[in-house]
């Protein structure tokens, strides 16, 4: 058994930590461990390693620094700014059931805070969605015209690069069609961060989530941005810290950490690689030769250069994804998160796929140690994997 | 960082690095079973099947009378002592319609159904089976206490009873084809259960300790009679009369699937000479449940069908054999006769207690198991004299 997977085109779900960071965090670790609430030195050093790493994010996605509101990562943040649509809804009218759209395939943690604010007998919100066309991309034509006939929403959320796919969606779009509106916007940026260069001013979004270990932080640190008019967050954990926002001892280390990562990236430094679109499309090429019936998702979309996402008509994708990784190479079937249990791939679902080509679908999401022996290493596998499979 | 584990390849040559799928429940049983192949030089793959949404609250968690559903936490902790891989693979479709439309659908029938068989005929050693072709795996291990040996006069695959006899599971496994068995591997079928927890110690496996328990794993204390009524529409189990075999109605029943052959609880029947009745029938057509005295439920004779023959066997003369007609009941000699391609008679030397249909029979000759069916009833059923049109008036009243 490998101890480790030697070939890692996993990155879309988790980012290893940049070893060149290695030195710098240990120093944080050392720095870093006295509570920032602490009127002491150790506590303001704590504080300040916070504040500094805010100044970071904030320069790195173009907003105010006190506008960043650390959080456990990217479904805190999402449940935070849906949660906190609703709650500004409820004040300003008890009575009137709040409201909100939601793309067909923003990430479960988006989804799932949405259908519990839904089932929720304080606020009965109602869900819609807006669906989107064969190669992923929201359909912003059929939103513009729902805005047109019915503009009374408390959230529109959207994320900015869908996790699975790797498809752009015409985010600026939608934001600019919400605001014309005056409806509020959530983007979800967790597969942006890095890969695409992005300012939260120029955009306008209201709330913006953002995740640190897709791009080398540790788990478990994420921010949540927000802007615009009233700029309005409810408390979903209680405490004093963040202006009484968000409850719980900031964790000084991993946020000096994602701050470090940014900082570094503001700087050109930790890059991906050169190759990575030209590599991709290589691999895709070589991949449609090699495997009869391979469909790339998205294909025809605006995608990032990193991830591939392709189904493998007739077999099951779990099954490809264990023979991966017997053979040493870890990808994932879309959303890792529920990983073991596979119910078919809510975003392909919603570009019309049927639920078998779903499921026979694998991701490959490379990342900054991404090399081409790694797409070589695939296109040796996987075809004889594919082949035996069909063949049971 | 060297342990028991990971040099233990070298050290056996047994297995010879063949690959081998180990079914693993996060049980005591399928967790050794998985670290003695490891050490006898396999080259393991845990597998966990998920039988159940986790959003849906799992019925049951117990290690249960042939296998145990547990969540796939404990199966996972124990592959990562082992130092093999471990995968969930998603069963749920399989389950609900192998084992548990089957389950609820026999209760419907009248009939008393052997999940535990079912999920190994179904799923361990056929879906299974098609996943470890998937993984390149040459067999499926699983831990069940039986043996699986090769025949080298005939060629043949045979399964016996295992050692321990308090936890032979052999009956639960005659449903078993020739190529399931020549890729079945059950390492436990030697072992004596107490001392299989001593092997789960003795390899650090944190689950050594698990206590057993003897029901059917997907359900809980509230019975089965709930579980069949969450997952049935109310007028497919409708309620009728309770009748002695001379036709006079002595109760009502309230479905059909609420009772089975050789019960006496529950029945509250009126009449004084009633008290001590068992349920030895039913009447499909009438919905009519028959009861009568403990002695009606001693018979000798059966029918079943769908049987499985573990190997060739010669039929003309009839076969001598003995037989469990439930998973625990003692083993006793009877001749088996065939009446076409699959049924078969079987008449026992003696009356036997509560001869239920839905349940298997299954057939030894020593210490081998030659196959077994599942019982469709008596070769003389009981019946009742209850006219038809009294009995569905009497179900009328009693669904009101």
């Amino acid at each position: 058994m490998p101890s480790l997977a030697a070939v890692y085109l996993d990155h879309n779900a988790s980012a290893p930590v940049p070893e060149e960071l290695f030195p710098e965090s240990e120093k944080l670790l050392k720095q870093g461990f006295a509570n920032p609430s602490s009127i002491h030195e150790a506590g303001r050093r704590s504080r300040r390693l916070i504040s500094e790493a805010a100044e970071h994010a904030a320069a790195f996605v173009d907003c105010d620094p006190e506008d960043v509101y650390w959080t456990s990562g990217a479904s805190e943040s999402n449940s935070w700014a849906l949660h906190s649509a609703v709650q500004s809804a409820l004040e300003k009218n008890p009575s009137r059931v709040p409201r909100l759209l939601i793309s067909a395939i923003e990430h479960e943690s988006v989804q799932l805070a949405a259908k519990a604010l839904a089932a929720r007998s304080d606020s009965r919100a109602e869900l819609h969605s807006i669906p989107v066309d064969a190669d992923g991309v929201i359909r912003v034509e059929a939103l513009k015209t729902r805005l047109a006939r019915d503009a009374d929403w408390d959230l529109i959320s959207v994320m900015h690069v869908n996790n699975e796919t790797g498809v752009i969606q015409p985010i600026e779009d939608v934001v600019a069609a919400a605001r014309s509106h005056g409806v509020p916007t959530h983007v979800d940026c967790v597969q942006t961060l890095g890969k695409i260069p992005i300012s939260l001013k120029r955009l306008g979004a209201n709330y913006a989530t953002f995740s640190g270990h897709k791009i080398g932080a540790p788990k478990g640190v994420g921010f949540l941005a927000i802007q615009g008019e009233g700029k309005r967050l409810t408390a979903l954990v209680h405490g004093k810290q963040q202006k009484g926002l968000r409850g719980g001892t900031e964790n000084p280390v991993s946020v000096a950490m994602f701050g470090l990562v940014l900082s570094e990236m503001g700087k050109g430094r930790l890059a991906y690689p050169k190759g990575l679109e030209a590599w991709r499309d290589e691999f895709e090429a070589k991949m449609r030769d090699a495997i009869p019936g391979a469909v790339i998702h998205g294909k025809r979309a605006r995608r990032l250069p990193n991830t591939t996402y392709v189904g493998f008509e007739g077999i099951d994708g779990d099954g490809v994804l264990m023979n991966l990784d017997l053979e040493g190479v870890a990808a994932s079937s879309g959303s890792a998160c529920t990983s073991g249990s596979v119910d078919p791939s809510h975003v392909l679902l919603a570009m019309g796929c049927d639920k078998a080509m779903a499921r026979s679908s694998v991701r490959f999401s490379s990342g900054r140690n991404t090399a081409w022996p790694d797409f070589e290493k695939v296109l040796e596998v996987l075809p004889g994997i594919v082949r035996r499979m069909r063949g049971l | 960082m060297t342990t028991q584990f990971s040099g233990a390849a070298g050290r056996a040559a047994q297995g010879n690095g063949k690959r081998v799928l180990v079914a693993m429940s996060g049980g005591v049983d399928s967790s050794v079973a998985a670290a003695l192949l490891k050490v006898q030089g396999y080259d393991v793959i845990g597998v966990h099947m998920q039988l159940w949404d986790q959003a849906e609250k799992m019925p049951k968690k117990s290690s249960g009378s042939c296998c145990s559903i547990v969540d796939a936490g404990d199966a996972r902790r124990v592959c990562d002592i082992l130092e093999i891989p471990f995968y969930v693979i998603n069963a749920r479709d399989q389950f609900q319609s192998d084992v548990i439309d089957y389950f609820v659908g026999e209760y419907l029938q009248a009939r008393t159904p052997n999940p535990c068989v079912m999920c190994n005929n179904r799923l361990k050693f056929s879906f299974l089976l098609r996943k470890a072709d998937e993984l390149k795996c040459e067999l499926v291990g699983t831990g069940h206490y039986a043996k699986v040996m090769r025949d080298h006069s005939t060629g043949e695959m045979r399964l016996c009873k295992a050692t321990d006899p308090q936890k032979d599971q052999s009956y639960f496994l005659f449903g078993l084809k020739q190529e399931a068995l020549a890729r079945a591997v059950m390492p436990l079928g030697d072992f004596l259960k107490a001392n299989v927890r001593r092997l789960a110690e003795t390899f650090n496996l944190p689950v050594a300790d698990k206590k057993d328990s003897q029901e059917i794993c997907f359900i809980d204390e509230g019975g089965y009679k709930g579980f069949v009524e969450s997952r049935s529409a109310e007028h497919n189990r409708p309620g009728g009369p309770i009748v002695n075999q001379e036709g006079n109605i002595l109760g009502h029943h309230a479905g059909l699937y609420r009772y089975t052959i050789g019960q006496r609880k529950g029945l509250a029947l009126g009449s004084p000479d009633a008290q001590d009745f068992y349920v030895i029938g039913y009447d499909l057509a009438l919905n009519a449940l028959i009861v009568g005295p403990e002695k009606e439920l001693f018979r000798k004779s059966l029918n079943a069908n769908n049987c499985n023959w573990i190997g060739r066997l010669d039929f003309t003369k009839g076969i001598r054999a003995t037989a469990k007609i439930r998973s625990r009941h003692d083993e006793a000699p009877c001749l088996i006769t065939a009446l076409n391609n699959e049924g078969v008679t079987a008449e026992f030397d003696g009356p036997q207690r509560a001869i239920t249909p839905g349940q298997a029979i299954v057939f030894y000759q020593g210490e081998v198991l030659i196959g077994g069916g599942w019982i469709q009833g008596l070769t003389e059923p009981v019946s009742t004299k209850l006219k038809a049109s009294a009995g569905r008036q009497q179900g009328a009243t009693a669904q009101l």
